[in-house]
């Protein structure tokens, strides 16, 4: 058994569900926090995902930050020490669609060796109101090499996959340097 | 720093291990006592990649960090020895820390470190072998850690670790 430890990062505008959706994932569907409550600066969790079929461990850090721009230095310091993200937005809310783009260049600002990232649409229940069509939310993930998901925190659908995603991206990442490593000679 | 006075000064008595009448270190049941060096701990432990390969001499071994920074491996000699120098072959490392313990008075509790020297590696580097030699003024210990502070990749790794001590003797 081998254990990877990854800090992830989770961005997007205030509201659209990022702490709903780690909430949900590190409790695997038993908690969803239904009254919203802003989260101040940054909040911090922990979760290991099993890739069984390669015997690995893969234990998150995730990094809740809040979507306010209040805390931006905070912000910075947490970031650098990160490997991947997460930026969500709602896909009843065009505005927070548009800010998504300014969340990725601001993690790739900060981090320029990621190991990768995903764009999340959240909200996907609220089918009757949606404003933002998957197709879009497709093109700005592959413009910026991200994998991308629509998920509903409240429903709990397609809530793990993200995650799971970004454990094997880690977990590929981390076996092809040490092949790379093997093949290095004193330069 | 000062270097310390030679080996073998007439005004202090040969050195007993334990640290005479100093409380016995936490990390000493941890030591091989066959090995003249050996690893006692590391923070990953990857067992294609364990922490072992920094002494097994062999040039494309390693010990792999897996994620997350800092990471720390610990060294442990036979008896207390004084190093005079350190030298490393690592990839993607962006600051390196030698850390030795102090003797202590106190019967519990966990060993002081001290750091002797920190390294900061060329960032144009990254993905490249590093070789790197690290001055330890001869100073005093049991125990050696090497903690990787900060890296120019997600992961970080050794290649091997070696160790001189005042005589000129390669230890490891
Ligand atoms: N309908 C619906 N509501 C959701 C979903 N996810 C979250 N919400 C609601 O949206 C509101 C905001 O959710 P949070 O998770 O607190 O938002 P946040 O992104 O963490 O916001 P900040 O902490 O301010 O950055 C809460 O009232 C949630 O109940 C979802 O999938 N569907
Ligand atoms: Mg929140």
């Amino acid at each position: 058994m081998r254990l990877l430890r990854c800090r992830l990062a989770v961005l997007g505008e205030s509201a659209v569900g990022k702490t709903a959706l780690i909430q949900m994932f590190k409790s695997e569907g038993a908690h969803y926090p239904k009254n919203y409550i802003m989260t101040l600066a940054a909040e911090f969790h922990s979760k290991t995902v099993q890739i069984r079929e390669k015997d690995t461990s893969v234990e998150f850090y995730v990094m809740d930050l809040s979507g306010k721009g209040l805390y931006d230095s905070l912000r910075r310091q947490v970031l650098e020490g990160t490997s991947m993200f997460i930026v969500v937005y709602d896909v009843t809310n065009e505005e927070s669609f548009k800010m998504a783009e300014k969340w990725i260049d601001e993690y790739n600002a900060v981090v320029s060796n990621s190991v990768g990232g995903a764009l999340i649409g959240n909200k996907s229940d609220l089918e009757e109101r949606i404003e933002v069509k998957t197709q879009r939310g497709q093109d700005l993930a592959r413009e910026h090499n991200l994998a991308f998901f629509e998920c509903s925190a409240l429903r709990g659908t397609e809530v793990e996959t993200p995650f799971n995603w970004l454990a094997n991206a880690f977990l590929n990442a981390y076996e092809d340097k040490m092949k790379l490593y093997a093949s290095l000679d004193k330069s | 720093m000062t270097p310390r006075s030679p080996r073998g000064s007439v005004s202090k008595p040969p050195r007993p291990t334990n640290f005479g009448n100093v409380a016995p270190n936490p990390l000493d049941k941890w030591l091989d006592a066959e090995k003249e060096v050996s690893i006692l701990t590391a923070t990953s432990n990857d067992a294609l990649h364990p922490a072992e390969n920094v002494l097994n001499g062999e040039e494309h071994t390693f010990w792999s960090t897996t994620g997350g920074f800092p990471q720390e491996i610990v060294l442990g000699f036979k008896q207390e020895i004084r190093i005079a120098e350190v030298r490393t072959v690592s990839v993607n490392i962006g600051s390196l820390s030698l850390q030795r313990v102090m003797p202590k008075k106190a019967s519990i509790g966990l060993p002081e470190w001290k750091e002797v020297t920190v390294t900061e590696m060329s960032t144009d580097g990254a993905d490249h072998q590093q070789v790197e030699s690290h001055k330890m003024n001869n100073v005093s210990t049991r125990f050696l850690k090497i903690a990787i502070t900060k890296s120019l990749d997600p992961f970080a790794a050794i290649y091997s670790i070696h160790v001189q001590n005042s005589d000129g003797k390669w230890l490891c």
